[in-house]
């Protein structure tokens, strides 16, 4: 039995890197990743597993930052938005405006990269089924769709 | 400084032993529900006793039967059952994101009242493994569950064991209005025998089921009397529901068995 009570000094691998961080029981991710770490990409939306602004990737897949208890991710591969470089979503978001004010294009990125890189021949009806976990109050979607599609094209072309 | 103890079981009886033993704790799968009643206050629990680390408890496996570990998570449940009741009826539970982390045994063992995991498990006969003070114990869902899993303090599902058969049915799940949110009422109806089971979730305050041997008036007759109002639907509109999804129900499966 492994057991953590009270501050816990443990490794977290926060994209590629490992960080010391000091934990209590009942963090959420979400605010070790904003508030011990500095990473602020991921947002604080509405925190009850809706709106899909906190999605990381752990262990590839696309996580609500929100609903997972740190302590659980120990030994396990985080990645933020900031762990993104460059990628063919990301120059797809920026080329395509698939944003406005940016709130949510942190979440939709990540869980949108992880679609991709999970298949990126997904039928459109399987990809709305990826991205209804995100939530967009400016946009409308269709900068976030076309920026998806972009992304698939220079995903073929490229890979 | 927070008291609460974070303990990751390495075993069935040490899990079972820690429950027991400590006041105020909390078994953790998926940890979605218990992070978010957390944030509301409306669960404050001293330890959280992680149960991802346990043997078999994360298996997915085909052979004689499908068995499934109450931790595997409702995405790798549809991915490895494509084309079944179980995908048909877990792909509207949440939203995909959540499904990576919402877990067999959490849905069905947490505090929401719709629990639509144990609709397929109802609907099939399934068996559920229960870890409890004297060990593993099997016993048909049917039994184990009434309103919720029956569970000693200490026990938690294990695993399921799903008898492999080819079943019609039939699943219409009604919500407010997008894709994404908790049921009005989930419907699942089954042939059985020559009659039919039928499974509801929303309808009421927990999941309901019962087999018939008549239509639809019987079914109704039954079910009627326990429809809830709640914040999304009237009990009238939820049982105006429930009879068109009966009788469209009823409809295919006698169509299919011709």
């Amino acid at each position: 039995m492994l057991k953590f009570t009270g501050y816990n000094q443990v490794d977290l691998n926060v994209n590629g890197h490992t960080h010391q961080v000091i934990l209590k029981a009942d963090e959420t991710l979400l605010h070790v990743l904003r508030d011990k770490l500095g990473l602020t990409g991921p947002k604080a939306g509405c925190e009850n597993g809706d709106c899909g602004a906190c999605t990381v990737l752990i262990d590839s897949k696309p996580m609500k930052a929100c609903m997972v208890v740190a302590l659980t991710c120990i030994g396990k591969s985080i990645v933020t938005i900031e762990g993104l470089d460059n990628t063919e979503i990301q120059r797809a978001f920026v080329n395509k405006g698939g944003f406005q004010c940016g709130y949510c294009t942190s979440g939709f990125i990540l869980n949108a990269y992880a679609m991709l890189e999970d298949n990126p021949n997904l039928s459109e009806a399987d990809q709305k089924v990826w991205l209804d976990a995100n939530l967009c109050r400016c946009t409308g979607y269709e900068g976030i769709k076309e920026a998806v599609k972009a992304a698939k094209e220079m995903i073929k072309d490229q890979r | 400084m927070s008291k609460m103890t974070y303990y990751i079981a390495e075993n069935l009886k040490e899990a079972h032993d820690l429950m027991t033993s400590l006041d105020q704790a909390v078994y953790l799968a998926g940890a979605s529900e218990v992070t978010t009643f957390m944030r509301k206050n409306t669960l404050k629990p001293n330890a959280l006793i992680d149960l991802n680390k346990l043997d078999g408890i994360k298996v997915i496996r085909s052979d004689q039967d499908l068995v499934i570990g109450a931790c595997v998570t409702l995405n790798d449940i549809i991915d490895f059952c494509k084309g079944t009741m179980m995908e048909d009826v877990y792909k509207g539970i949440g939203d995909h994101t959540v499904r990576n982390a919402i877990t067999l045994g959490g849905n069905i063992c947490g505090r929401l009242p719709y629990k639509e995991g144990i609709l397929p498990l109802l609907a099939l006969n399934a068996d559920v493994v229960i870890m409890t003070q004297s060990g593993l114990v099997r016993k048909p869902a049917r039994q184990a569950f009434d309103k919720r899993l029956r569970l000693n303090k200490g026990d938690f599902l294990y695993q399921v064991v799903l008898p492999k058969q080819d079943v019609k049915y039939e699943s219409t799940r009604y919500t407010e209005s997008t894709g994404v949110d908790y049921p009005i009422c989930h419907v699942l109806v089954t042939k059985e025998n020559d009659g039919y089971f039928v499974g509801l979730s929303g309808y009421c305050s927990c999941p309901i089921y019962h087999t018939f041997n008549g239509g639809l008036e019987e079914m109704m007759t039954y079910f009627e009397p326990h429809a809830k109002d709640d914040s999304r639907a009237s009990k009238a509109y939820k049982s105006h529901l429930l009879r068109l999804a009966l009788d469209k129900a009823i409809k295919k499966l006698e169509v299919v068995d011709a």
